[in-house]
């Protein structure tokens, strides 16, 4: 009796060493969304929905260099929060200093995305996040290696059970929990949301109203002029609550082009010099300005678009004054058209506790 | 081993083959006997809508060059519009549809169900006063009202849905060359345009069992050569659906509905 009382021990004991030190439980809790009210549904892929363990640990990985081949960098380095989630460097830095040449893309309202990066050659978040680990230019860290590291860590191997059930980390679950994260940055409370809601009759909170009151002549005749066909004709791009189409589009910067961008991912000729039209909010903060971040300020953003237009094959037809450089605005049309732009920060957002480090 | 369960054991084994025997048998009775299951055929058929976009008798494709009758070039790189209660005989195939050549290629609609195949197409072009000025976010999520579905055919509220979306690039200067660098915008929005009650008889072609086909044919030679109305690429070549823009807005509608038969 007492040799299989000692057998049991023994084998209670084996079991558990084999456990790999998991002590958690798989019980996550569903996280629901505040989707703003002038917003659409965010469509939430089935196999990822989200929960508050998933995104904990998503944004603890965004925000950890252990990604990285040298763990200088994470993802937050390339997408800071004080420079509306990109970077104030025209091509950022990933590790031993390499440069890319594209332009960080701002991460604000990615939910509503169709596509990612500025050739689009991501349709999904999940696949999104899962290029800037290996990529050379980045972070230049192996998938194997990034997941050995992370399976290395008890605290990790936690957390991915917590998130998702699961003793053995793989690649596509730090993808699923870093998307869950940013599924929930959504910025909607800048004065352009208010500018909106009151376009469209939408009720405003006590709160609103006292930023309805704040509303400048001169931010209201840049919403004009920004919607304007005979104005600045902005908003054929930028418009609804996201501040944006989902389209790729040739905005006249060059004539020729050095990157093909969507034309590089799909081949067709007519693609060539388009690149994704990105949301204007938070642009203030989001400086430099284009795919290859060529342009230091809005004002340069307005004088391209006044003056400095570029003809070629494939610009977007939306572009109209293009024959004559642009939508030859004067200075105190670009004062206001700034003043108007201005209008899209949204400082909760950026200053968000649960966004930041 | 205690006495009382070995006689247990034993007394099992005796009779486990001759028990395990009838139980197999009954289970095979049981079967033999069940009455056969008659499935019922199904009557659901599957309609599926094309829309070919054409010059002439020649299919087209986005983004290449083609030429007018007077030599001048075209290539359409967008073609988007909304078509409103698409009906086939009494059956609605779709509540609004939004062709988007460049994303869904030809695709239109596609209508599972049980019903009869009709000929007589009904439809109407744009979006209806009523949802034209309503919420998107309102619209059900599977609807191509929907804001996000919706995307760039929807402006403002106030303005509404964009109904027909037609750009390109022109080569208006008839020479040995091909230079498409002239730009046209066609944008027909505003309760003003929408185009109800159109109709034509089509004839669906079966394209498997239980499974057809509907094909309209979009003719850019008889939208921009129409005969009445022909469009000077040169010269009306941009239209936003404002106030001053009316009488080429106009022209757009009529010969965008009138640019549509079966294929």
């Amino acid at each position: 009796m007492n040799r299989y009382l000692l057998f049991s021990l023994i084998g209670i004991g084996i079991f558990l060493g084999c456990k790999k030190n998991i002590v958690s439980t798989y019980d996550p809790t569903p996280y629901e969304l505040e989707i703003p009210s002038h917003f659409p549904q965010m469509e939430i892929p089935e196999d990822n929905p989200m929960t508050v363990e998933g995104l904990t640990l998503g944004k603890k990985l965004f925000y950890d260099k252990i990604l990285s081949l040298d763990k200088t960098i994470s993802c937050g380095s390339c997408h800071a929060p004080n420079a509306g989630f990109a970077d104030h460097n025209q091509f950022s830095s990933g590790v031993n200093g390499t440069l890319g040449n594209r332009q960080s893309m701002a991460l604000v309202n990615l939910g509503w995305q169709t596509s990612f990066f500025w050739d689009g050659r991501a349709k999904t978040l999940e696949d999104q996040i899962l290029q800037p680990v290996p990529n050379p230019v980045e972070m230049h860290l192996e998938w194997t290696e990034a997941v050995a590291r992370l399976s290395a860590s008890m605290e990790y191997r936690n957390m991915f059970y917590q998130a998702f059930g699961v003793s053995k980390i793989e690649k596509e679950y730090v993808a699923k929990a870093i998307a869950q994260f940013l599924r929930t940055m959504i910025s909607a409370e800048s004065k352009y949301d208010v500018m909106y809601k009151v376009e469209n009759g939408i009720p405003l909170s006590p709160a609103e109203q006292v930023i309805e009151n704040q509303i400048t002549f001169e931010e209201l005749a840049g919403y004009d002029l920004f919607k304007s066909l005979v104005g600045a004709d902005c908003f054929h791009c930028h418009n609804g609550a996201l501040m944006q189409v989902q389209k790729f589009s040739n905005n006249g910067l060059d004539a020729t082009f050095t990157d093909l961008g969507r034309g590089a991912v799909t081949g067709n000729p007519n693609d060539n010099g388009k690149f994704k039209v990105p949301s204007l909010r938070n642009i203030a903060l989001s400086a430099p300005y284009m795919h290859d971040g060529r342009f230091q300020t809005l004002d340069e953003v307005i004088d391209h678009y006044s003056t400095g237009i570029h003809e070629s094959e494939t610009i977007d037809p939306l572009i109209e004054y293009s024959f004559q450089g642009g939508v030859q605005l004067d200075a105190t049309q670009k004062a206001q058209l700034k003043a108007f732009l201005l209008t899209l920060t949204d400082n909760n957002f950026v200053t968000n506790p649960a966004f930041l480090p | 081993m205690p006495l009382a369960f070995r006689k247990f054991t034993g007394m099992k084994m005796k009779y486990l083959f001759p028990t395990f025997l009838l139980a197999v048998s009954g289970l095979l009775i049981t079967i033999s006997c069940k009455p056969e299951e008659v499935v019922p055929e199904s009557n659901e058929v599957t309609v599926e809508g094309k829309i070919i976009p054409s010059y002439g008798g020649t299919d087209l494709s986005i983004g290449e060059v083609y030429s007018l009758s007077n030599g001048v070039k075209f290539k359409i790189t967008a073609l988007e519009f909304y078509f409103e209660d698409v009906k086939l005989g009494e059956t609605q195939m779709i509540g609004h549809s939004l062709f988007d050549w460049e994303e869904r290629g030809t695709s239109w609609f596609t209508k599972k169900g049980e019903f009869s195949v009709g000929s007589a197409l009904t439809y109407g072009i744009g979006v209806n006063s009523t949802a034209n000025h309503a919420d998107p976010t309102l619209a059900p999520t599977t609807s191509w009202l929907y804001a996000t579905n919706a995307n760039d055919m929807h402006w403002t509220w106030s303005s509404g849905y964009i109904f027909i979306k037609i750009e390109g690039k022109a080569d208006t200067l008839v020479d040995a060359n091909t230079n498409c660098n002239w730009s046209f915008s066609y944008h027909i929005a505003g309760d003003d345009f929408f185009t109800p009650n159109q109709s034509m008889t089509v004839s669906p072609s079966q394209v498997a069992d239980k499974k057809y086909e509907v094909k309209l044919r979009f003719d850019f030679q008889e939208f921009f050569e129409n005969q009445l109305r022909p469009i000077n690429l040169a010269t009306e070549y941009l239209t936003h659906s404002a106030a001053v823009e009316d009488e080429l807005t106009e022209k757009i509608r009529s010969n965008f509905a009138n640019a549509f038969s079966p294929y």
